[in-house]
């Protein structure tokens, strides 16, 4: 016997523990189910969550994050889980997206669409295909987890990446206030930019709930070459304008340079380049296992590229030449802070399980907008750090 | 000057303070501080209690934090053409803080330049390297600053193709109301920078700003169609995008704007059209020469009359026209208003026409110059700067185009920003409950409601004893 307790004690209080866990368990989830759809919660890589919820509105959204922050319960978004990037999440309540997954608006004449966060790129592209447009990345996951993660794709040498084609949303604090932010006009200088202040925060300062992106009309040609490093200075500052750049490191040395045009037939039969060119979109090589994002200077990607490398131990890396990013894939993070050191620039552990900082900045403008958006701190728990490690 | 104040129970000598940081000579008031009192919004004019001129990043910081601890209102300026009124110092109160000084350029590096506030935009190109250059081009461009354009958003006659300044900026080193220092952006993932571009100065000051420069085309054609009447001119604007061109601008002028300009030393031998529109096409020479040809069909097509330059001089001469369009309005008086709403290119044609029929109710001319390809009308309204009547009558027909402009789905302002000018707006624009997560973000950054009080964001009306203040700040709903 231990302290005067019999084993009979022992288990009554266990019961009596347990019983008023599951009461304090079933309580909230209760009256969540009450509010929402209620399954059961996610165990996977990149999240942990106790319970999921599956909104069919805007209205259900907000009254889950403010039903969350009232009973300060953490809540993860997400949709598709194509492209986790950071720490793993534990989240009590998973918010999941993908039901509001419809296309609501396509203007060929305004050249913007309008789509609900969890709407598939797929479906998107589909739906612009039909009317001759596109929406200028290779991103595969749904329209909210492509502007929450700013994904960089090849396009962004031209066009930009999700921070530049958002031009506006409905968005949802994380204390349950639905906020209109921009619009659909290509110009906005109406008040705070919220909405992009959102794109690339992964979930953590609020949710996309509603986005409008602007398109384009569709290339009557792609065409896409190959070639030889040297060419890269000419074609990223040349006469040619190609919408993608992009350039492969392997650790053993070999480079490849890729490229794609679009526009008139007619223009693209007259270039004169020494790639080796065909007619289609060529992309780079998707990367798998740890990845890492370098946010480089723009226009020299392909130095940063060589040096993170280098620095990195790195397998491979991609230089999106023009974006400023370059992401590598590596066997492990453990040269990630002496890479920092070295280059000088924010190195981010995009993927993988790693025991030190995913970020190596944290400004102090983030936990104001932290502060402003999200004022109980349920989105996204640990996601970003406020402070150093 | 001793100030006792609720933010701070410490005694400063504002006055005092402000000349040990940036030296006496850096210090202007009075009647002298009385050109800071005002910009390119016209309807009002202010008056600092001082003017600072920082030299560089620390003595700003220093200033900043100084007039925060002190609960010293202050107004962040660069050259002051601001066209919302956002550098007026209302109330008399505010100390302005001039960054004209920080202008330096500090590195070019790749695809990026990084500059101090107070550089003129025109500069950023002058020290791009030759095959590079800077693409948000405001029409002031040849004097606006840097740190003007970010706190705007301003954006000019490229944006269509290039983006507006917030596609422009990379980073920004801001200085925070407690004096701390900040280096945001660059990075893919929580981009601090993007809620400082457009802001006003109501955030935080802009201290240095890292851009995107673009390589230069290899070749720049300019199309003008004029057409008999203005429904085919906004539908030619659609027309040329379904074409598949990307035009680096698209340009609007109607029969009124087109007879200013001809009056004006910025004539350009417009032809005689309801409307005209002017399209630059620049790239690749051979998707340039297929592009000029798509645009001419789609003019033809919409029976309009294409003009192409012959040579650099024709050329620079139509698009200095539509560039003087502005100033062109001294012909007709010597003060007028710049609307800067926005619509959908769809609605352009309708909103036209509603804006004709508010001038007509009002009796007042309106110029309509503006950026077609985003919508973004430039109604221009002038008005008599020595009649009271004059302006009020002005004001309320440019409050009516704002009003059909949002009916439409359009947006108060586009570039020139919410400031004093459409302060009133906000509260038509946005719900109750969107406004107060406005105000979340900016008493976040700025507690006390130091930085740039009255612009953007207000909860009660200045008190100025002018009434074109008072009726600039009430609510579009309420009784005046």
């Amino acid at each position: 016997m231990y302290l005067g307790w019999s084993p009979s004690n022992i288990a009554q209080t266990v019961c009596l523990l347990c019983g008023f866990l599951v009461l304090v368990f079933v309580d909230w989830s209760d009256d969540l189910a009450r509010l929402v759809e209620v399954r059961d919660g996610l165990n996977v890589s990149w999240a942990k969550t106790e319970v999921n919820v599956y909104p069919e509105d805007y209205g259900q959204v907000a009254s889950v994050l403010g039903f969350a922050s009232a009973n300060n319960l953490s809540v993860y978004p997400f949709c598709m889980g194509t492209n986790p990037v950071g720490p793993t999440v534990k989240a009590k309540i998973g918010l999941v997206f993908s039901r509001l997954n419809s296309v609501l608006e396509v203007s060929p004449e305004n050249l913007y669409v309008s789509a609900q966060s969890g709407c598939p790129l797929t479906s998107l592209s589909a739906e612009l295909d039909k009317r001759g447009l596109y929406l200028p990345t290779d991103y595969t996951g749904s329209m909210g987890g492509w502007a929450s993660t700013n994904a960089v794709s090849a396009y962004s040498t031209w066009y930009g990446m999700p921070r530049e084609l958002v031009l506006g949303a409905k968005i949802c604090t994380g204390d349950g206030v639905l906020v209109s932010s921009g619009s659909k006009t290509t110009k906005f200088s109406s008040g705070y930019k919220v909405w992009k202040s959102l794109i690339g925060s992964l979930g953590w300062l609020g949710v996309f709930v509603e986005l409008y992106c602007r398109v384009y009309p569709k290339p009557e040609v792609f065409v896409s070459g190959v070639g030889d490093t040297s060419l890269l200075n000419t074609l990223l500052r040349g006469a040619l304008r190609p919408l993608c750049v992009w350039v492969v490191f392997e650790a053993g040395g070999r480079e490849a340079l890729g490229a794609v045009f679009g526009g008139y037939a007619s223009a693209l039969k007259r270039i004169n380049t020494s790639l080796r060119l065909s007619e289609g979109i060529l992309k780079p090589p998707t990367l798998e296992g740890n990845i890492v994002t370098v946010a480089s200077k723009k226009g020299l990607e392909s130095e940063y590229a060589k040096r993170a490398l280098s620095a990195l131990k790195g397998d491979v890396a991609i230089a999106y030449v023009g974006s400023g990013v370059v992401r590598l894939s590596v066997k492990d993070f453990s040269y990630v802070e002496k890479a920092r050191r070295l280059l000088g620039v924010p190195i981010i552990v995009e993927r993988g399980d790693y025991n030190g900082d995913y970020w190596g900045y944290h400004p102090a403008v983030l936990k104001k907008l932290k502060q402003a958006l999200d004022p109980k701190g349920v989105l996204s728990p640990g996601k970003f750090c406020l402070g150093h490690p | 000057m001793f100030i006792w104040n609720s933010c701070d129970v410490v005694v400063v000598d504002v006055r005092r303070e402000v000349e040990e940081i940036v030296g006496a000579r850096w210090v202007v008031e009075g009647e002298d501080a009385a050109l800071f009192g005002f910009d390119a919004f016209t309807a009002v004019k202010g008056r600092p209690r001082l003017v600072a001129l920082p030299a560089d990043e620390e003595q700003t910081v220093r200033l900043i934090a100084l007039l925060y601890r002190s609960c010293t209102p202050m107004v962040f300026r660069g050259s002051g053409t601001s066209l919302s009124g956002s550098t007026v110092a209302l109330t008399g109160e505010e100390v302005v803080v001039s960054l004209t000084r920080l202008n330096r350029v500090y590195s070019c590096e790749g695809l990026e330049i990084e500059v101090g506030p107070g550089l003129a935009n025109v500069l950023v190109t002058r020290h791009a390297p030759h095959d590079l250059f800077y693409a948000p081009d405001p029409s002031s461009y040849t004097v606006c600053s840097i740190g003007g354009n970010v706190s705007h958003d301003s954006g000019g006659i490229h944006v269509p193709k290039y983006g507006s300044t917030f596609n422009s900026v990379v980073k920004l080193r801001v200085a925070l109301c407690d004096g701390s220092v900040e280096d945001v952006g660059g990075t893919p993932y929580f981009n601090g920078a993007n809620i400082f571009v457009g802001s006003e100065g109501s955030l935080g000051a802009v201290l240095r700003a890292t851009l995107r420069l673009h390589p230069r085309p290899e070749t720049s054609r300019t199309v003008l169609g004029a057409f008999q009447d203005v429904a085919s001119t906004a539908r030619a604007v659609s027309a040329v995008y379904e074409e598949g061109v990307i035009p680096a601008a698209v340009e609007m002028m109607d029969r009124n704007s087109i007879d200013v300009v001809e009056k004006s030393r910025y004539k350009a031998g417009y032809p005689d059209c309801a409307a005209l529109l002017l399209v630059e096409c620049d790239g690749y020479t051979p998707q340039v020469e297929e592009e000029v040809r798509r645009v001419r069909l789609v003019f033809e097509r919409l029976g309009g009359k294409v003009m192409v330059p012959e040579n650099p001089a024709e050329n620079s001469r139509l698009w200095l026209g539509r560039k003087g369009a502005f100033p062109a309005m001294g012909v007709v008086s010597p003060a007028y208003l710049t609307l800067d709403s926005i619509v959908p290119r769809t609605e352009l044609a309708s909103v036209l026409e509603e804006v004709g029929r508010i001038a007509e109710r009002y009796g007042v001319m309106v110029a309509n110059v503006f950026h077609a390809a985003d919508g973004n009308l430039h109604p221009l309204i002038p008005y008599n700067p020595e009649s009271p009547k004059s302006l009020e009558n002005a004001l309320r027909a440019g409050w009516e185009i704002v009003e059909a402009s949002m009916k439409r789905g359009g947006v108060p302002s586009g570039e020139h920003g919410v400031g004093i000018e459409k302060a009133r707006f906000m509260h038509q624009y946005y719900s109750q409950s969107e406004l107060e997560v406005l105000w979340r973000i900016k008493r976040a950054f700025d507690p006390d409601r130091l930085l740039n009080p009255y612009k953007m964001l207000y909860e009660n009306p200045p008190e100025t004893g002018d009434r074109v203040v008072s009726l600039l700040y009430t609510k579009p709903w309420e009784a005046e």
